[in-house]
Parts: structure tokens; sequence; C-alpha cells
């Protein structure tokens, strides 16, 4: 060695290596060990996530007003900010853990169980622990004196907020790949990658993803068979009232005829949380299934007084300091970052506005994918197996689906649709139907005050109670679809990138005034559409209605 | 139930507040026996039951007397476990109530968390055997069949209507066998012509065990015919203490005496214009106390009249000084009609001023 | 039931239509395949088709291979093939595709100035502008002298020098060469051992750069284009070329090439001829990735640093044999990366 600096010279510490898992041993890291380390973390996050999402949906259940409005707008920003904002915000910070394995790991982890950590709350609201407050207490009262019993019940009653919140952030923390791309992470998914950008055939490629794709399946099966095994019910299906919406209701004509009101179509939140599919069995032994290990971890969150701790510490500001934190962390700070070093580069950016096609292709194809994914929700029969079936899909995350559908247009059918807008459309339609019929379920229910609306008719309310949620079910969509990465890079036609390729592209330059005045722009535009369109919709509904 | 107890009321509160508006600053003994809490929707009934119950605890002021492990509590939306059977909802409460309520680590958060999971994991792999049937669940049980329930023993509470999951509510309830029951408007799905029935049981079971109850009702016929005491709650105050008889029979004033039922409130210058007799302090007339006769001259007419079967509503004009005013009567039938002259007459009995 | 059928059909008829006016209104563009960088490659592209009047449709790759690589695209899209031009950021891949003749050998204007050792022989690819190897720098950690990271004792900590992933990019090719110096089997103990003395694996060259940069890493290896932007950047970096044990250094030009059966094939040999020009390699040399002409250009039109580079760049290993080594090494690293 000729003149390495003493600095670099220390005999190897081993810790890089004690964890075997960890990069950059001396052996190759099979698919297997990949799968196991992203199996490992996303079971971490999906475990620290159910943990903490019960009591923050409870807290969040309190809130009021403008700071309930808050509250929602800090928590689930973060899982809407773009992997590459972050990313390109924090190039710094990253860098620094760069040489840490455990702080390289740590910061991946962290981010990533802060983006994903909104999915378990807002399951939990969707689907709140079927026993009520006065049932606990009324258990707590006659409470068998086993402890063993005690905590057999509270299982039973956690209901399946724990578990499906639990198996979706597992699914997607499972399938990451953007962050893991940006940090270069060691997971099944660059595995996968790197063998497509080695040359391996697809076949080949996807049969190296056949074991996390079979994780990902069975954590699925376990969720649909989750709804089928517990006797936690009230409503036949599962599947919110928009489901069981009679056919020809949405339309006022058909509204107005009808004589019977619905009322099986207006199930309380907390009837969409219980509304399970009912088990005639009389044994309780009967839930015993196949995925209760798992149920059980989830379970634990939903038992009603673990999270009393946090009223034990007396500590009101302590959600609203992990919101702060969260949205700061993952959100503020590095949006901060990217205004302050875009405020000198706006000038510049419009001396030569070179953003203008990628913008335009970004819109394309987060309308069509939007509108498709709307639609699918829209006309989905009302049971819920064909709902499932296009919801499910999407949780494989985007590489998956976007090699699947690069392959679909392969074929020599399809070849003629290859290198058009329709494939990217369809893999970002299928990346949306989980976020879809999520947002279905929270907001596009039938309502007895809509019905009564739609009766009268008023178009103000009709406005109020179904087209501005659905605005705004459709404004996260497009959201999400204008951010994708993945998707776009592998499928979008020649000569029509979308914006958040191109500024990748443009990403690994560092950060400079005029990328950071792009960012600027490729984040303001989905904004100014929404704000416009939002706008130009409230305009059209107050000047209408009465 | 203890023998002590006779003497000393079962809870005692003073100056107790919840909430900014829910109750406010009251005081009150509920003694043993049978308590009515009475009021218009929204008095605060439910908020005081909860504090008795030990479900919500008083932001201001004490409250003492029985805790809350002797207490059988039916709340207002039945409180039923909705992943247990109407049979297991009997079964576990007929349980031996627990000595240890449950890990006690006191605030070590994250022990006390792990060891939930352990227990968790233990219950799935080890899931806890159904308890051994004894005298006591089998007596439980029977309480199914008492409120018509047995055929739903394996139902689910969504499975059952409202009614059934009223009676499951208060099925339970007894089968906890506590010192006190608490009520908030039990069996208030049940048909009518089934309650007093149910009513029955629940008498039975207060005979059997020596139990008391405070319950909350709208009705006025449940709370004269179960209740020996009366608490009577408006916005969030106490109006109102004592037995439920003189209540009905001698109200503090007009707005008391509604709450169990119609009746006329009759002023000494109003009985000179409208009754036939004189009456010499402001009173009370229930409907049973008034009578209604068909005339052919007097100053009353009927403007209108409205039968409800156990009572009749009747409103009369005063035709020289063309003042109207509605009374309540208990007739045979329906038979005024609308241009009738009649006449009233009060009961008075002698113990009554 | 009806109506949803309608709706169907109307969206499927949709999807088509805006299908077939795609085609229809990209059909006269020329497609160009580009993995250089974006930020260089368009204005020169940007100009070409401003000249000429030639639309251009452009794909370009990313970082690290963010996309799929487009190579692997263009073996992939071998039967129905949609690109016209091929513009590589290095050599070796574009000898794969030549194998698998998957392109259209041409020899124009451009061709006959760029020496033979940039070129392949039929006209299949011609090269221009070249980057180097070099190992990158923090001069506040470890000074100016530059450090020899090629004989280094095994045990050393290597946990502060970068190195980008070697499936692909220009860090593969410094793979093939030293595969081609050293032999398969001392690459193979020399990656194993690196990767046991903790060397960190970065994402792709500008990652190293980065970390450098930053003093996260105090050295690592890069490409001349990724030093000048650290440099430019004020950042407290210097470099040194990549030696081999002969002295030889690793010059690494861009490419391009026909893919054939190119739709337009007059309009992609212009732009061929527009690449190899003088004018195109003085602006790639006179941007900010300072790019090394391989033909002839007036000196006095060069930036000092481009010539600095240019005794290096000819002291450059010959790339044009190491087809066979790639092939090799190649299959190697896809052992180790997902075995």
């Amino acid at each position: 060695m000729s003149r390495l600096v003493e600095d670099l010279v220390h005999p190897v510490t081993g810790i890089s290596l004690a964890w075997g898992f960890l990069p950059n041993g001396s052996e190759p890291m099979g698919i297997g060990a990949q799968t196991t380390l992203a199996l490992v973390r996303a079971i971490f996050i999906a475990t620290l996530a159910t943990l903490a999402s019960g009591p923050t949906s409870r807290w969040l259940a309190t809130q009021r007003g403008r700071a309930r409005l808050l509250a929602w707008g800090l928590l689930v920003v973060p899982f809407f900010t773009p992997t590459l904002l972050i990313s390109y915000g924090m190039v710094r910070f990253s860098i620094a853990l760069i040489v840490s394995t455990w702080g390289h790991e740590a910061l991946y982890v962290g981010v990533l169980g802060l983006k994903l950590f909104p999915v378990a709350v807002v399951i939990r609201v969707l689907l709140p622990p079927p026993l009520s407050a006065e049932g606990c207490y009324t258990y707590h009262l006659a409470a068998p004196a086993s402890p063993w019993s005690q905590r057999w019940f509270h299982l039973r009653a956690a209901g399946q907020g724990p578990w499906i919140a639990a198996g979706l952030v597992f699914l997607l923390a499972f399938a990451d790949f953007e962050l893991a791309s940006l940090w270069s992470v060691k997971t099944w998914t660059m595995a996968v990658f790197d063998a497509q950008i080695g040359g391996f055939a697809l076949t080949d490629t996807l049969r190296l993803a056949a074991f996390p794709f079979c994780i990902q399946l069975a954590v699925l099966v376990a969720l649909i068979l989750s709804r089928k095994d517990s006797a936690i019910g009230r409503t036949e299906s599962s599947f919110p009232s928009r489901f069981k919406k009679p056919h020809g209701a949405p339309t006022t004509a058909a509204v107005q005829t009808r004589k019977i009101l619905p009322l099986r179509a207006n199930p309380s939140a907390h009837e969409f949380a219980s509304g399970l599919k009912p088990v005639r069995d009389e044994a309780p032994m009967a839930q015993r299934s196949l995925c209760a290990p798992f149920k059980s971890l989830c379970a634990l969150c939903g038992k009603i007084d673990f999270p009393l701790w946090l009223h034990r510490c007396r500590a009101p500001f302590l959600p609203w300091l992990y919101l702060a934190i969260s949205a700061a962390f993952v959100t503020l700070i590095p949006l901060g970052i990217v205004i302050v070093q875009a405020i000198p580069g706006v000038p510049r950016l419009f001396e030569n506005f070179v953003l203008g096609r990628e913008l335009g292709a970004s819109l394309l194809f987060a309308v069509g994918a939007t509108a498709a994914a709307a639609a699918l929700v829209t006309f989905t029969p009302r049971s819920r197996v064909p709902a499932l079936f296009l919801a499910a899909p999407g949780l494989f995350g985007a590489l998956t689906i976007s090699l699947i559908v690069l392959a679909l247009f392969q074929v020599p059918m399809l070849r003629e649709l290859y290198d058009t807008p329709v494939p990217l459309v369809l893999a970002l339609t299928v990346l949306l139907l989980p976020l879809a019929f999520l947002l279905g379920a929270l907001w596009l229910r039938q309502t007895a005050p809509l019905y009564i609306a739609r009766q009268i008719p008023s178009r103000r309310l009709i406005w109020e109670l179904q087209n501005r949620p659905r605005a705004i079910a459709c404004a996260i969509l497009f959201c999400w679809a204008w951010f994708d990465f993945t998707a776009s890079s592998i499928l979008a036609p020649t000569g029509f990138t979308p914006v958040f390729v191109r500024l990748h592209n443009l990403a690994h330059y560092g950060q400079t005034a005029v990328l950071s005045a792009m960012m600027i722009a490729a984040f303001a535009t989905p904004v100014a559409v929404l704000l416009l369109t939002g706008t130009a919709l409230h305009l059209y509904a107050r000047g209408h209605g009465r | 139930m203890h023998a002590g107890m006779a003497a000393e009321p079962l809870w005692q509160l003073e100056a107790v507040s919840l909430g900014s508006t829910r109750l406010r600053e009251i005081s009150a003994s509920i003694p043993n026996g049978v308590t009515a809490i009475i009021g218009w929707s929204g008095a605060g009934k439910t908020s005081l039951l909860n504090l008795l119950a030990g479900f919500e605890s008083p932001d201001h002021g004490t409250l003492h007397g029985i805790a809350a492990t002797q207490v059988a509590w039916v709340p207002q939306n039945g409180g039923l476990w909705p992943h247990c059977t109407a049979h297991e909802h009997l079964e576990i409460a007929a349980s031996p109530p627990a000595t240890v309520p449950d890990l006690n680590l006191g605030s070590r958060a994250i022990p006390e968390a792990i060891g939930r999971w352990v227990l968790d994991v233990g219950c799935w792999m080890f899931p806890p055997k159904k308890p051994a049937s004894d005298a006591t669940i089998e007596k439980a049980l029977s309480l199914l069949t008492a409120f018509d329930l047995s055929h739903r023993s394996a139902a689910f509470p969504h499975e059952l209507s409202e009614g059934e999951q009223s009676r499951l509510a208060v099925a339970r309830a007894l089968a906890m066998r506590r010192d006190v029951l608490l009520m908030d408007e039990p069996l208030s799905h049940v048909d009518p012509a089934r309650t007093g029935k149910y009513w029955q049981i629940i008498r039975d079971h207060l005979a059997a065990t020596g139990a008391s109850l405070v319950f909350s009702t709208h009705t006025p016929e449940i709370a004269l015919g179960e209740a020996q005491h009366a608490l009577c709650l408006r916005a969030g105050n106490i109006l109102h203490t004592g037995p439920v008889n003189a209540l009905y029979s001698t109200p503090p004033d007009e707005e008391l005496m509604g709450y169990l039922g119609p009746g006329n409130w009759v002023t000494p210058e109003e009985g000179r214009r409208w009754l036939r007799q004189q009456i010499n302090t402001t009173r009370c007339l229930r409907p049973e106390q008034l009578t209604l006769a068909l005339v052919t001259a007097g100053p009353l007419r009927v403007e209108q009249s409205r039968f409800h079967g156990s009572y009749a509503e009747v409103e009369l004009r005063h035709v020289p000084s063309n003042a109207t005013r509605t009374f309540f009567h208990r007739p045979a039938r329906d038979e005024v009609r609308r241009g009738a002259l009649v006449q009233l007459t009060a009961l008075l009995s002698n113990a009554l001023p | 039931m009806r109506k949803k059928l309608t709706l169907i059909a109307l969206a499927v008829a949709l999807l088509i239509g805006i299908s077939l006016w795609w085609q229809a209104a990209h059909s006269g563009a020329l497609v160009v395949y580009c993995a250089h960088d974006a930020i260089y490659a368009d204005s020169i592209l940007h100009d070409f088709e401003k000249r000429t009047g030639i639309p251009i449709s452009i794909r370009y790759d990313t970082e690290a291979t963010k996309s799929l690589g487009l190579t692997e695209l263009l073996i992939r899209e071998k039967d129905n093939p949609r690109c016209d031009v091929f513009w590589n950021n290095e050599l070796l891949g574009m000898t794969d595709l030549q194998e698998r003749g998957i392109l259209q050998p041409y020899k124009g204007s451009g061709y006959a100035r760029i020496p033979a050792a940039f070129k392949a022989p039929d006209g299949s690819w011609t090269g221009f502008a070249a980057r180097m190897r070099v190992i990158i720098f923090n001069t506040q950690k470890i000074g100016t002298t530059p450090p020899n990271l090629t004989s280094i004792l095994p045990g050393t900590d290597l946990s502060r020098i970068g190195i980008a992933k070697a499936l692909y990019g220009t860090t593969l090719t410094h793979y093939v060469v030293l595969w081609h110096e050293w032999g398969g089997g001392k690459v193979r103990a020399w990656h194993r051992q690196w990767r046991a003395d903790g060397v960190k694996e970065l994402d792709g060259n500008a990652a190293v750069k980065d970390a450098v940069a930053e003093g996260a890493c105090y050295a690592g290896f890069v490409d001349t284009d990724d030093y000048f932007e650290a440099k430019d950047d004020g950042r407290p970096v210097a470099m040194h070329p990549v030696e081999l044990d002969d002295g030889k250094t690793i010059c690494i030009p861009n490419t391009v090439a026909i893919i054939r059966h190119a739709r337009h094939s007059r309009a992609a040999k212009k732009l061929v001829d527009f690449l190899l020009s003088e004018e195109t390699e003085l602006a790639l040399a006179n941007s900010k990735s300072r790019q090394i002409p391989l033909g002839p250009v007036p000196e006095d039109r060069l930036q000092p640093d481009v010539r600095a580079l240019e005794p290096w760049a000819r002291k450059g290993v010959d790339l044009t044999a190491l087809g066979p080594a790639r092939a090799e090494c190649l299959a190697w690293l896809k052992t180790w990366y997902t075995p």
C-alpha cells in the first residue's frame, strides 16, 4: 500500500460483519437473505405501526375542528411525500450515514416507517374495535379470574383493525423499492431489479421473485381469510355500503322513484368496522386459524388498555409531538431545504423552461390512471370478491407490477400498444386500486342524509355529501399517480417521460438552485391543478345549488 | 347483601360535576332498594349512572359508596360483547370474578406490554378451556330461558334483534349476582306486552338476592311500578329526590308532576273556574282523580278530545270567560264529543288536602 | 349491466384510439435511446433537432440504471425494435449488442475522423467523447497526495472507500478491464476481500462522488465528469486517473450506433454523423463534464482541464478486445448480486 492515509488503515472492526444480513459481507447476499432482511424490516415496521396506531386513531377521534384538520394533515402528509423529495432533501444527512451500516439502516427503516404509519392509523380509524367502551368496562366488571381468559377475550375483541393494518403496512414495507433504490438498501426488490439490469430473462427474474412473492401472497390470503374467520360481525358484508348500493341508485331519478329507504346501505363507521362475515360456529375455538399467530401479535395492539401508557404519562402533547416530528422529518424539512435552494433558481428556470413536456406527460398519466381507478371502484360489483381481486395486485409493489406489465405488452397481440401511454396507465391504475378501494370505503358510501339530499334534490348538499368526498378521493389518487417513479421509469413511452423520471435523472448532480426550482415546479403543478379544479367545482356547486 | 347496608345509602354524592353541563354540582344519596332516575332526554340520567358504575369519574366533587366490583351494569347501548354468543355472555358473567384483575406492573408500560404479548402468544397456542359447568353457571344459563333467549343462545349480538339484545344485557347483569344492579333504560326495545314478564324476573332476582337496583327510565308506569325511590334530573341538576309514591301523588311543582305521567296542576283560583268543588291549595290532580260528566247546561264546553286508552285529553272552554284549558282524565271509554257541555269533579280523598 | 358494458366498451375504444393516435403522431420522430446524462445530451440532441428539423423522441437511462438498462431493453426489443439510434455512455454494452446482431453498420463522415482504437471495424458502432476512470479523494480528509487504492493490503478497514455497484455502467467496464488484466480468479478474490474489509458499495458513481465530497468517504472510484461536478461545486476533492499495473489508464468513450431495421435510417445516419462531428466533441469537451475528444480537434478550443486529461487518455487500455472478458465478468457478477 503506497499512500493510503493512516486514517484509512484500521483493523476491520467486524461490526459490519456481525449482522449477517447487512451489506458488505465477504460473501454475496442471496435473494433469500435479502428477502429475510426485508421481512425483518417489514415485520418490525408493521408491528410498531400497529402498536402505535391504536392510541393515535383513538386520539384522532377526539380531535375537533381545526385541530382535527391539522392532525389529519400532519398525519397523512408523510405518506404522500414523494421519496425523491425525501432523498433529495436529505442527501447530505443520508450521505453522512453511509459509513454507518446501522445508521443507514436506521434511517431507511425510520423514514419508511414514518411514511407507512399513516396507513395503519387510517385503517384503525376505518376499523375501530367492535367492542364498545361500555362493553369493555362491563367485561372489566365481570372479568373472570384467569388472566389467560381475559387475554383471550381481548384478543377476540380486538377486531380486524390491527390485523389488517399490520398486513397492509407489512405488504407496503416489504415491497418497497423506491426508497431502497435511492438509498442503496439491500432488499429483495433491489435484487430483482439487479437481475433485470444484469440481463436475466423476465421469467428468470420473476422466478427469482417467487419466494418474496409467495410471502406477499400468503399475507394477502391471510388478510382475506381473516375476514372470514372472525365472528365479530354486524352486517353481511365486510365491504362498505357503497358496494351494497342497489344498481341505478346513484341517479337522482332512480332514487326519487324508490319508496323504501335502503337502511342497510348506511352503516356507521363502527358498523363498517365490524362489517365482517359472521361465522355460525358457536365455539370460540373456531376462531383459531392459520393466521392466528400473526393476528395475535397484531391484536395485542387492539387491546384497549395497552395504550394506557399514553394516558398514564398524562402527556396529551405526545401525539402532537409525534405528528410534528414525523411531518417535519419526512416532509417539511426536505421541502424547506428545497424551497430555500429553489429561490435563486426560479428565474433561471423560467428563462428556459424545459419541463413543460414532462409536466404534460405526468398530467396525462395521472389523470388517466385516476379516472380508470375511480371508474373501476365505482363500477365494481357489490360483492367483495371482485373488489379484493382488483385491489390485491397493487399491493405487490410498483416494481413487480411494472415488470409484469412490461412482459404483458411484449406478447405479440399487445405489442402494438407497447411504447404507447397504455402500459403505464394500466400499471398506475393497478397500483392505485388498493388506495382507491380504501378511499372508497372511507368516503364513497351511500348514507341516509345523501339519500334524502338526492330526493330533494339539492345540488349543494349532493356536492357536500357525495361529490366533494369523491373529488378529494380523486385528488389523492391523482397525487399518488403523479408522484410515481418506478412504473414511469420502466413503462413510459419514448419521448414522453413523466416529470419525476426526469428529475430523478437530474437529481444525482447534487442540489442545485435550478434543480430545486424544478422540484418545486413538479410539486406545485399538481397542487395548482387540484386547486383550480377544486375551486371550479366548488363555484359550480355553489352557483347551482339551494 | 350486607346486613349493615340497610341504613347506609348505596352512594353519597357531594357537589359532583361531570363535564361543563352534563352534571352540575349535584348532591344526593342513593338509598338501598329500587331507585328510578327520571328526567327528560339530556337531563343527565346516563351520566349519573356512568358515574355510579365507575365507568366515568367526576370532574369535581366526591362520590362515596359501593365499589364498582359490587356492581352489575346494563349500559344504554347494552355493552354487549360482539365476539361472544349469548351463551358465552352468561357463562362469562357467572364466572367467579377476578381477584387480580390483570397483570399489575404499575407504570412499567414496556414490561407490561411484553407480558401481555407473551400471554397473547400463549393464548393462541393454548386457548383457555371453557370453565367447568357448575351450578352457578347452570343457573345463570337458565336466565336465557327466562328471557326467552334459549333458542338464540348460539347467536352473536349482531344477529339478535334490539329487543333480544336488551334482554340479553339485563340477563347478563342478573347472572353476575352483584349487590347492586345499575340499568340504563333497561328493556327499552322490548315489546310492551312482554315487558311486565321480564320485570317480574328482575323483581324475583332482587327478592332472592337482596340486591338493590338503580335504573333510568322514560316510562312513568315502570318507575311507578318498580321503584321505591325517585331521583329527578333536569339539565344536569337534581330537581327532586324522594319516594316515588309521594312524587306521584303530591309532586312539589307542575314540572315534577309531569315526570310521572300526565296530571292536572290546579290552583284554588282555577279550581273555582273549572271544578265543581273548591280546593284550598294548589295541587296535582292525576287523571284518575278527575271525572268528566256530560251535562245539559253549564259553563264548560268541549273544544277537543283525544282518547289515549288509559287516560283522555280534553280541551275545555269556559264560555263565560272564554278561557280554554286542557285536562287529563280517565274515562271508561271514548265518549266525549266536541261541543258537548260537561262538568269536572275532583275526587279528593281525606288524606289529600 | 348494459350500461356498464357500454361504458367498458367506450373505455376500451378510447384506449385503442389514444394508442393509434399516439403511434401515428410519433411515427415520424427519430427514436433515440440515450444512456448519456440527460443534462448534457439534451442540448446536443435538441440542437440537432433544430438544425435538421427532424423530430426526436428520446428515452433516457438514469444514473445507476434506475430504469431498465437500455442495453437490456434493446435486446428485449430485438424482434420489434423501436429505437433508431443508441447513444451509449460506454463501449462494452455496445460490443454485446454488436455480437447479438442488433446493430446496423454505418460508416459515415463521423466514422472516418475517429481513431481505429475507438470504433468497430465494420462500422457497427463508433466511439466519441471519452471519460476516464479516476480515483476521487477528499483533500480535507487525506491531503492532496492521491491514494493508491489498487494495492491495499487485506484486512485494511475500507469503510471510508466508496465504489459503485459493479453490475452496470462504467464500474462494470472497470471490472472487465481488471478481469482482462488480472484474470478472473484474482478479480473475484479482490472483490470478495474488499467487501470483507467493508468497502462502501453505493448505488452509482454520483453517490460515490457525493460521499467523497461530503467527507463521509475519503476516496472512491468515479468518472472524470463526476469529479468535475464536485470540483465545480467547490468541494474539497482531487482526482487521479486509475492506473493499471502496466501504467495504462481506463478511458471510456461514448458510443453511437444505428439499430438494425431502424424505421428512420436516413435520419439516424444524419444524427450519427452529427454526434461524431468535431462540433459535438468540442461541445462535450467544453461542457461541465469535460469529455475528451477522440477525433482531431483544435487544441486551442479545449479548456485546460480537458487538455490535462489528454495525455492520460492516450494511455488508455484497448477496450475493443474485451468482449470475452465482459461476458465472463458479467456472468460472475450476476451470480454475486443475484445468487
